[in-house]
């Protein structure tokens, strides 16, 4: 089947099988920030954004997406929320080993974009679907938490 | 790769019908996938896809509330359903994560009935009714479907219709698992109606347990049914259900521990839908 996917902005047309699922199309396209790892739904590594909301791309089949958005932290390079996320990952020492940051950041992107100005406990409700396998939450929480005050202060609304 | 051989996109509920009726015992319904995608058997190959239908969405009809099958329970996180159906609300609240939630849809989480699932649980204690499609249109209450043994072949859930709340009214949600994205080793829901004198009304108590379908204890409700609420009756009530309820042992809890597990989540939910329904339990 030859379903349309808006990816990171861009209309692809695919050759998609039943059985494929959304990450296997996705990492097919050279995206190797969506992460391979429970294939169960249960872990968040695999995040992606459809429709602007964080869904479990190895269980989404890639036909499901047909017509639809999905962006992945590719797609973000360079956009001021996901680069004062990033920032402050990285000055937090938030990603630790790494393998759930991109699922981290695009759940991070989408909370922030819903509410500029989250609780901890808000934050930690938002990404209680990623796991992070050094079991370091403390650090995402504070990352998150301390971008979306830079965000408040760069004086972005909420669609940037 | 899953093994899937078909993907079929169904444009109307008669059309979801027509398609899963030809392609017969190989075919599975699929809208948001979180549990067809992982957890379908290898003799599922075809897949028809009702996501595209438009049935999606929650709408006030006078002192009801409709809600479409499509809705994603992410969607049932608003302050229409928090201020109408405090304790659907709860529900999805304490099912799965928000990444599932923004996949998942209300007939989804309500076909899987048996695991036992949060949200047909607290709608059976609330009485609600489905819209199903069989071969047409029918509304059937959930406890009627219960007892039929649940959607059978290609029935359809379209809506799900319930009852808003009203004072005098209580009702409650009440889930044990390990984690909050665990599937419940037991939940229970209690709908309450507070009589003259602090008497119990209706009183409807539903329990889920370990893949079997959710149970409304009727008999435990009727009995209590014209006494007057006491935090005593209320023990008593959640021992009688916890004594009515058979639980199978397996690998995540022993029978013993889900029977414990059931007195104290209906001993939890009867005390919330006593104290929203104007009991003051504690004095």
């Amino acid at each position: 089947m030859t379903p349309k996917l808006t990816v990171n902005g861009k209309e692809l047309t695919l050759e998609i099988s039943p059985g494929e699922t959304l990450l296997e199309a996705l990492r097919g396209l050279g995206l190797k920030s969506v992460k391979k790892s429970c294939e169960t739904g249960n872990c968040g590594a695999c995040t992606v954004l459809l429709d602007g909301r964080p869904v479990a791309s190895c269980i989404t089949l890639a036909l499901q997406a047909d017509g639809r958005s999905v962006v992945t932290v590719e797609g973000l390079a360079g956009n001021p929320r996901l680069v004062a996320l990033q920032e402050s990952f990285v000055e937090a020492g938030a990603p630790q080993c790494g393998y759930c940051t991109p699922g981290m950041l695009l759940t991070a992107f989408a909370l922030l974009g819903a509410n500029a100005a989250p609780t901890r406990e808000e934050i930690r409700e938002a990404i209680s679907g990623n796991i992070c396998r050094c079991s370091g939450y403390v650090k995402v929480v504070d990352a998150i938490s301390d971008a979306a005050e830079k965000i408040r202060g760069l004086g972005y609304g909420a669609n940037h | 790769m899953k093994h899937f051989q078909q993907f079929l996109v169904a444009e109307t509920p008669q059309d979801a019908v027509d398609l899963r009726k030809a392609a017969g015992t190989k075919a599975l319904y699929i809208a948001g996938g979180t549990m067809a995608v992982p957890l379908a058997t290898k003799s599922v190959e075809v897949l028809v896809d009702i996501s595209r239908l438009d049935l999606a969405g929650v709408a006030m009809e006078g002192d009801k509330i409709a809600i479409g099958a499509t809705t994603r329970l992410a969607d049932l996180l608003s302050a229409e359903v928090r201020t109408g159906l405090p304790p659907v609300y709860d529900a999805v609240r304490k099912c799965a994560t928000p990444i599932i939630r923004n996949m998942a849809t209300v007939g989804g989480a309500l076909a899987v009935a048996h695991l036992p699932s949060d949200l047909a649980v607290v709608l059976l204690a609330m009485g609600a009714d489905l819209e199903i499609m069989r071969d047409e249109k029918a509304v059937i209450s959930i406890e009627d479907l219960l007892a039929q043994g649940w959607l059978k072949g290609h029935d359809l859930i379209c809506r799900v219709i319930v009852s808003k709340g009203r004072p005098g009214r209580g009702a409650s949600f009440a889930k044990f698992g390990r984690s909050a994205i665990d599937i419940a080793l037991v939940n229970a829901a209690v709908a309450l109606d507070r009589a003259e004198g602090g008497r119990v009304g209706r009183l409807r108590i539903a329990v889920g347990q370990s893949y079997s379908l959710p149970v409304l204890v009727k008999a435990v409700g009727k009995e209590a049914e014209g006494k007057v609420l006491t935090r005593s009756l209320l023990e008593e009530i959640a021992r009688s259900a916890a004594g009515s309820i058979k639980p199978k042992s397996d690998f995540r809890a022993s029978s013993e521990y889900r029977k414990h597990l059931v007195e104290v989540m209906v001993a939890r939910a009867l005390y919330e839908a006593a104290t929203q329904a104007g009991w003051k339990l504690d004095t």
